[in-house]
């Protein structure tokens, strides 16, 4: 028997929030969506990519910090609306 | 005399560089090098065998 | 290696951004480096020249950082036509030298992977090995030679350790023609990134042990760098002392580099017999090239800063704190880092832009750059206030005269936001270019990089002064003294050449914002550098001393203008494009006519708007 997944968009995630990237996808029109995927995945954020919020900007807390694995990536939550993340 | 020939003679030369290296289109600019110097590219000390 | 063939072994340096690869350059290739631009694009290449112990000659490019060959900035296009051989006029590189963090290799091995692709000679240089040994990061070298297929050198190139394994090794590689190995590389999909990193990953866990320490200081410098509050007021105090280093420190040796060109030019007015010639060398190339090298004294102290915080790996922490305030603005918070040089000058700034991924961010950033507040405008700014802003306490402690400059810094900086703003709302609608960046480990600055770094700098910008701004100061004196004043004239030279009737054509153009002919002749020498009009204004006015009589000039300016037009003037300079070399590398750098018009036409549009409306505000309140 397993737990209905619950997953998490990193783009609402706090400071503090750790997890493993469940699953990339570029949003928007198509071209843009497939670039926005390439680039998150070349940067490191690839499924099963441990992952943990480490600061938050301080306007609409907006870009954060990241850690992806051993190295830390700045995003606009934006972008990392792209990711899903399958908190820890 | 000699003088104001040779200010203008500066001046034009001010002029040609500001020309060459400013107002012409850079691949203008890489097209009269080549023409200049036919065969041997850029950054090349010559030697390798497909410049040669 | 290549034996028999007098041609030096091309190496080209790959890696991603941040892994010390530049330092690596440095260490391989000493002092011997030279820079210039790649035909048709803009971005810098940095070519040395070393001997290997056998005593080849190889040739080392140093190429722009990145994670993946699949490009988007014009410096990542660079780095993926040279790997492939795809540059005009370059022939593909002999061997790929790959630079890895060994501190981060995950993501290098999948650019590994990428590369091998290409099908030329590779080897991978593993840097900051010692940093990873500290922190307990055990690398099972000869398991990823084996692994990866190629091989494999640990380097500390800040210190030099292991260059000379390095080079021994690039002894005993075998040669491969061109050619000779299927290029098999094509744009990766999102799935073949995927599979390169599952490659990446694997090859990770074979050859890797995780750090038994992790890096604790990036952390607590962190917790603090990019804290909301204290991370905002840490970069605004960084920004303070930077600009008090560059407007304080750099007096004497500006001071000296002015006496000296004085010198000289009063030694030229000594020895040379009266003429054009000895007016085109005092006047023209003497003076017009000193009243730009005076500013490389500022110009090298803002690099010290900005090398040393890439160095430190605080710029990005910079772009992530400024990133939504500009992101208001619709400039993206890569911009910051070129806006912020622009304050020196704007050519560095412009030439900075191009590490900005998306085009239209970056041309964004160039349109802009040039409202920020460069220091050739500060001497006709402080000539102007020292002579109308009377020396008063405002609200007790504030002086009058720095407040008008502080706010005219203000309002350089503003409006470059406003009209950033604008492009973004009505031009360049919709889409919002990705922020995505790597924040980099912390790392102790390396003096001699940061040297290696500032001669470059320096000599990049003596070339220009000595080439384009040299013909640009030839040209605007041939303006401003051709055809010179007939027998018996009485009024300045500068009156009766081309600059002069220009001037006078100009004057009923620029009356409404209340110039007068004299501001209108001064004017067009003072499109050369803003700065050069204050010695105009001299020449027109006919105070002799020229600019050191600063004090006189002022004097003058007061009993000939009224308040509303010296204000007038302040107005203009905060936007006019009175700087032809600004103009020229805008040219260059976007490789198009329409950029550098636009810039001229929005700024004039600007600077005469501004004007007219201070002039006729401050006239209607009886200023």
């Amino acid at each position: 028997m397993t737990m209905p997944e619950r997953l998490m968009n990193l783009a609402h995630g706090r400071k503090g929030l750790r997890g493993t990237v469940a699953k990339v996808e570029g949003l928007g029109p198509e071209s843009e969506a497939a670039e926005l995927e390439r680039r998150l995945l070349e940067i490191g954020f690839v499924e099963g990519a441990s992952v943990e919020i480490l600061h938050e900007g301080f306007i609409g807390r907006d870009p954060i910090a990241v850690r992806v694995d051993d190295m830390r990536v700045a995003i606009r939550r934006r972008e990392a609306a792209a990711i899903l993340v399958r908190p820890a | 005399m000699i003088q104001i020939l040779a200010t203008y003679l500066i001046v034009a030369l001010a002029f040609a560089w500001v020309s060459w290296s400013v107002l012409l289109p850079s691949r203008q600019r890489a097209r009269v090098r080549a023409l200049v110097r036919p065969g041997k590219r850029t950054n090349c000390d010559g030697g390798c065998p497909r410049c040669d | 290696m290549i034996a028999g063939t007098l041609a030096p072994t091309r190496i080209a340096l790959v890696g991603n951004p941040n892994c010390g690869k530049t330092a690596l350059f440095n260490a391989l290739t000493g002092s011997r480096q030279k820079v210039a631009n790649y035909p048709g694009v803009t971005v810098e290449r940095k070519e040395g020249q070393f001997l290997t112990p056998a005593g080849h000659r190889v040739q080392l490019v140093d190429l722009p950082g990145t994670y993946s060959l699949r490009a988007r900035s014009p410096d990542e296009v660079v780095t993926r036509d040279a790997v492939l051989g795809r540059l005009d006029g370059e022939a593909e590189p002999d061997l790929l030298l790959c630079v890895a963090d060994a501190t981060n290799l995950r993501l290098v091995l999948r650019l590994v992977l990428e590369l091998k692709q290409v099908g030329r000679p590779i080897m991978l240089a593993v840097n900051m090995f010692d940093i990873a040994r500290h922190r307990g990061i055990g690398i099972d070298l000869d398991r990823l030679a084996a692994e990866l297929g190629m091989p494999v050198v640990p380097t500390v190139a800040v210190r030099r350790n292991g260059i000379e394994d390095l080079l021994n090794r690039i002894d005993r590689l075998e040669a491969l023609p061109a050619g000779a190995e299927p290029q098999r590389w094509r744009e990766p999909d999102a799935g073949e990134i995927r599979a390169a990193h599952r490659e990446a990953e694997r090859i990770l866990k074979l050859c890797v042990k995780p750090p038994a320490r992790p890096d604790d200081w990036t952390n607590r410098l962190d917790a603090v760098l990019l804290h909301p509050v204290f991370g905002i007021l840490i970069l605004l105090a960084i920004l303070f002392v930077m600009f008090q280093a560059v407007f304080t420190w750099a007096n004497t040796p500006m001071d000296l580099i002015k006496a000296g060109f004085d010198a000289l030019g009063a030694w030229v007015v000594d020895t040379f017999p009266d003429g054009m010639l000895r007016s085109l060398v005092s006047d023209g190339l003497i003076a017009g090239v000193g009243s730009v090298l005076v500013f490389l004294p500022q110009i090298l102290i803002l690099f010290f800063f900005i090398i040393l915080l890439e160095d430190f790996g605080y710029m990005a922490r910079a772009a992530f704190l400024m990133d939504r305030i500009m992101g208001g603005a619709g400039l993206h918070g890569r911009a910051f880092i070129p806006l912020l040089s622009s304050f020196a000058c704007a050519i560095p700034g412009i030439m900075a832009t191009r590490v900005i991924d998306s085009r239209r961010d970056r041309l964004a950033t160039i349109l802009v750059a040039p409202l920020m507040t460069c220091s050739a405008r500060i001497p006709v700014y402080t000539l102007i206030i020292s002579a109308f802003v009377p020396h008063r306490q405002v609200a007790g402690f504030i002086d009058l005269q720095g407040l008008v400059m502080f706010g005219l810094y203000a309002t350089g900086i503003l409006s470059a936001l406003a009209v950033a703003f604008v492009l973004r709302k009505l031009v360049w609608r919709g889409r919002v270019e990705p922020f995505i960046m790597e924040l980099p480990a912390y790392k102790l600055p390396n003096l001699r990089n940061i040297a290696t770094g500032l001669v470059l700098r320096a000599r990049i910008f003596l070339q220009r002064a000595g080439t384009i701004i040299l013909s640009m100061m030839i040209l605007i004196w041939f303006l401003s003294s051709v055809p010179g004043p007939p027998e018996g004239a009485v009024g300045p030279a500068i009156d009766y050449s081309f600059a002069g009737r220009i001037g006078h054509a100009l004057e009923p153009v620029l009356a409404p914002i209340g110039f007068t002919w004299e501001i209108a002749v001064a004017l067009i020498p003072g499109m050369a550098a803003r700065e050069v009009a204050v010695a105009a204004l001299g020449t027109v006015y006919a105070v002799s001393g020229g600019e050191e009589a600063t004090g006189a000039l002022g004097q003058t300016l007061a009993q000939h203008w009224g308040l509303p037009t010296a204000l007038a003037l302040l107005a203009w300079y905060i936007f006019a494009p009175q700087c032809a070399s600004t103009l020229g590398v805008i040219k260059r750098e976007t490789n198009s006519w329409a950029w550098p018009s636009i810039v001229f036409v929005y700024m004039i549009a600007l600077a005469y708007g501004a004007a007219f409306l201070v002039f006729h505000a401050a006239t209607a309140l009886g200023a």
